[in-house]
């Protein structure tokens, strides 16, 4: 089994966990392949190297006004 | 004056002025249409009629008294049902809230209500704007959105009921979001006008929140210019949202002082539809009558992936209630029943390594755009597909869409206008996405266009006056 296979099983897991009682079997094939793609994009992410300098491109600001 | 329908805002507005028209019998002109053309095509919510008469009265009295408000004084408008409206269901295209009343006017409600607009309707949407990873069209408590130019074909989504109603011609304007398509979408089906904005020029206080950093609220119109002139009255900062842009905007319908440089992505419509292809090649001829174009390359990034989860991990704890509770199983869609499921499972890592990607994106796309003006580009791969088909048979994320990666990924403006016809009929759109701010510049450029072009004022045959 591969890596992002067995990824994929471990995030099913909590998925089903989660929700199987609502979903059919066929419900649950297509929850794997929105999973398959989730893995496939942050397999996509990671092939770009980022630096410890690089912060999210979101601010956080205390709030009131600097003295 | 001929009929007010399908008279773009910037002619009605004269006669209205001039007390040519009445703004009362315009807006019953248009509630009728709302009333009897509307659920031919599952494009209303609710007909909003006793208060669209109360506005539009007391905006006749205002304009004959000589207190003429502006371009929108007296012009009838419909809000996308994810808008809040005091003493109106605010329904959010989903069942379960079909008589919700969320008693608050969302900003932009109250910015037309200011500028003297007449609300009439709140129009149908798709259930969550998408936000469930529905498949087909039939994802809203009103039916499936049908097309004005061709009623088994589909509107186009989210933002259904917008684009229908306007290229039906039962109303001048209407306010819808985009997320990721939910704008351009329709407004390529349905032949109409588009705008959306630069992230955080208009204010989602009082909008359902899809996904907080990619949401924006922009309108359909008739003409790009009319788009422009709505836009002025929606713009600016409103301490309700912190993310809006300080400074005010103010429309420019002037034409630009030199010729635009225009880009086209490589290879940008190589998967398109062959029809919007030849469109979009014969759009590109015209253009080139009043820009120069020329061909750019965008760094290899992930963009679809980076956009993806940004809005997959946001939409999960926007709407972590809704899936937890159970209320996603009384949705209208099948697959919005446990479509939101799997994406409960994305890792904070990687949405944090996305947003960390975000600013790669933009640094990237700044740089390609630096020359340029614009991207251009078909505003859909695809014309309009059938009303019971699955326009997607995959999972989200996983069809190619660069532009509209990188164009909600970076907040960046775009404006849809029609650019042809398919021999079935169906129109097709082409896009100019600016820069940041930019929305006067790619107006321009469309108003250009539209000028050059008649695309626009083509209506659908049936629904003429």
């Amino acid at each position: 089994m591969t890596q992002t296979k067995r990824e994929a099983e471990i995030l099913y897991s909590l998925v089903e966990a989660r929700y199987g009682d609502r979903c059919t079997p066929e419900e649950k094939e297509e929850i794997r392949k929105g999973l398959d793609a989730i893995l496939d994009s942050a397999k996509a992410m990671h092939a770009i190297k980022l630096e410890n300098r690089d912060e999210p491109k979101q601010s956080f600001k205390p709030s009131g006004e600097p003295e | 004056m001929k009929s007010p329908l399908y008279t773009p805002i910037s002619e009605l507005s004269k006669h209205i002025r001039r007390g040519r028209v009445s703004p009362v019998e315009l807006t019953e002109t248009f509630l009728d249409r709302l009333e009897t053309i509307g659920p031919r095509l599952n494009a209303v919510v609710t007909t909003t009629r006793s208060l669209a008469l109360k506005q539009a009265r007391k905006a006749e009295k205002e304009i004959e008294e000589g207190n003429y408000r502006g371009s929108l004084h007296g012009v009838p408008w419909g809000a996308k049902d994810l808008l809040s409206t005091k003493g109106v269901p605010t329904t959010w295209g989903a069942e379960p809230f079909r008589n919700r009343i969320i008693d608050t006017d969302a900003t932009v409600v109250v910015k037309l209500r200011d500028a003297g607009a007449v609300l009439c309707a709140k129009l149908a949407m798709i259930e969550f704007a998408g936000g469930m990873g529905y498949r087909q069209p039939n994802a809203c408590l009103t039916g499936p959105p049908r097309n004005p130019w061709n009623p088994d074909m589909w509107t186009g989504g989210s933002s259904s009921g917008s684009g229908a109603s306007v290229a039906a011609g039962l109303l001048p304007f209407a306010i819808g979001s985009e997320t990721w398509g939910s704008i351009l979408s329709p407004a390529n089906n349905c032949g109409v006008s588009g705008l959306r904005p630069t992230y955080g020029r208009v204010s989602r206080h009082g909008a359902m929140a899809l996904c907080w950093t990619l949401d924006k609220l922009g309108p359909l119109a008739q003409t790009a210019d009319d788009c422009g002139t709505i836009l002025q009255a929606l713009a600016g900062p409103d301490p309700n949202d912190p993310t809006t842009i300080q400074k005010p905007w103010h429309y420019n319908p002037r034409a630009p002082r030199r010729r635009p440089c225009l880009a086209v992505l490589t290879g940008v419509a190589d998967d398109a539809n062959p029809e919007v292809r030849d469109n979009f090649e014969k759009a590109l001829k015209t253009i080139r009558g009043y820009a120069d174009i020329e061909e750019v390359e965008l760094p290899d990034l992930p963009y679809e992936a980076i956009t993806r989860t940004i809005l997959n991990a946001e939409a999960a704890s926007a709407f972590e209630d809704i899936v937890e509770s159970g209320t996603v199983q009384e949705l209208t869609a099948p697959e919005d029943h446990w479509g939101a499921y799997a994406r409960t499972a994305l890792l904070a890592t990687e949405y944090l390594r996305a947003i960390r990607l975000r600013g790669k994106m933009v640094s990237a796309v700044t740089e390609a755009m630096e020359l340029y003006d614009a991207l251009v580009a078909p505003s859909g791969k695809k014309p309009a597909t059938p009303i019971g088909e699955e326009f997607r048979k995959v999972a989200p994320g996983t069809t190619k869409d660069v532009m509209g990666a990188v164009g909600n990924g970076c907040g960046l403006p775009a404006v849809s206008v029609p650019d042809g016809f398919t021999d079935a009929g169906l129109p097709t759109g082409i896009q100019f996405m600016g820069k940041p701010y930019g929305e006067n510049t790619i107006l321009a450029i469309a108003r250009a266009y539209q000028g050059l072009t008649d695309w626009h004022t083509r209506h659908p045959p049936d629904l003429k006056p």
